[in-house]
């Protein structure tokens, strides 16, 4: 009887699992330079992504420590380079009067039917398994 | 209900295990069927054969089109609301896209933004499939001077919202530039709220009169 509760409890498991995020805990890092970045093998950091910071985007198009070099930080670069954008960072932006906070909510989520029917899979199998245990239960009388 | 109990008290449990992982493997497989995408709406961008690259004045825009998505609104100004967070366009209109009016216009010097639903009310929104936007495919802003704008898509990233790179979004810039921005990543299903935001990141290629 254990083992089919346990068994009961692996479906579940199985048919649930894709509803949930995997812990995705990544390290902190931050680079001083795109020299300093592909140094340790990393380039074209997303923006957003732990090590962004958009003295390392030079032409500002939410990639920093590109590959071809359009961010600088190639071996013919010079740190103070990077130094003067980061220096232009630390002021104020204008040309954006009011700086919103955080990002937008674009979307409500009812055209998703993806995750929908792994819910319902998962309902089922947890309706499927409340029998199977309820037999189990009278089963031992 | 009743039915159903005496059925699987009398079927073996194993069967009732199995049963049930079949039917919740048909389901999710269910889910991968996609609906028939629709006919073409919008206009494609042309781009002219003379573009001045100068920077423009300010002028509200008042239209844009993202050719290789088929997407395209007019544009409602939107500002911030009292936490200082970004307005969005009714999520019961989610064909319309809003131009951020506390910010450039598209074409002035510095960053416009222009946001748009993913979805809303059962429909797709106009920013849908925002994410297919490759880098080089083109966005034309109609302008109320008569002007339009056009750009070049640099890149389009997902970001955590929590993580929202304002400073890249928002932040001044050394000539005129746009971003679009819709929602993308995993829908947190109780708040109807998705976890990421899709940017687009677009320079400027000039301007031309309206054709």
């Amino acid at each position: 009887m254990k083992r089919i509760a346990s068994a009961v409890t692996v479906t579940a498991v199985l048919v649930l699992t894709p509803l949930g995020l995997a812990g995705t805990a990544s390290a902190q890092t931050r680079y001083d330079n795109c020299r300093e970045a592909f140094a340790v093998g990393v380039s074209n950091i997303p923006a957003g992504a732990p090590g962004y910071r958009l003295p390392l985007d030079r032409d500002r198009d939410g990639v920093a420590c590109e590959a071809d070099g359009t961010d600088g930080g190639s071996s013919s670069d010079t740190g103070s380079q990077d130094e003067a954008v980061s220096s232009s960072e630390s002021t104020r932006p204008d040309q954006v009067e009011v700086v919103p906070e955080g990002g937008a909510e674009t979307g409500d989520g009812s055209t998703e039917s993806g995750a929908a029917p792994l819910v319902a899979g998962g309902l089922l199998a947890a309706f499927a398994g409340t029998f199977v245990v309820r037999r189990s239960r009278t089963g031992r009388r | 209900m009743r039915v159903l109990h005496d059925v699987l008290r009398t079927t073996p449990p194993r069967a009732t295990i199995a049963l049930a992982v079949v039917a919740a493997v048909l389901l999710a497989l269910a889910a991968f069927v996609s609906a028939p995408s629709a006919a073409p709406r919008c206009a494609p961008v042309g781009l002219p054969a003379h573009l001045d690259r100068t920077p423009l004045p300010s002028s509200d825009p008042v239209g844009i089109t993202v050719g290789s998505i088929d997407a395209c609104s007019s544009l409602l100004p939107v500002g911030v609301d009292a936490q200082k967070r970004i307005e969005v366009p009714s999520v019961h209109t989610p064909e319309q896209a809003g131009w951020y009016r506390l910010g450039p216009t598209p074409g002035e010097l510095g960053p416009a933004v222009v946001v748009g639903h993913i979805n809303g009310d059962g429909r797709d929104g106009v920013f849908a499939d925002l994410d297919d936007v490759e880098r080089g495919d083109r966005i034309a802003v109609g302008r109320r001077d008569g002007r339009t704008a056009f750009f070049t898509v640099t890149n389009v990233v997902q970001v955590d919202k929590d993580a929202f790179p304002t400073t890249a979004v928002y932040g001044d810039t050394r000539d005129a530039q746009l971003r679009l921005i819709t929602c993308g990543g995993a829908l947190d299903r109780s708040a109807r709220r998705y976890d990421d935001n899709v940017i687009l990141f677009a320079s400027y290629d000039g301007w031309s009169n309206s054709s």
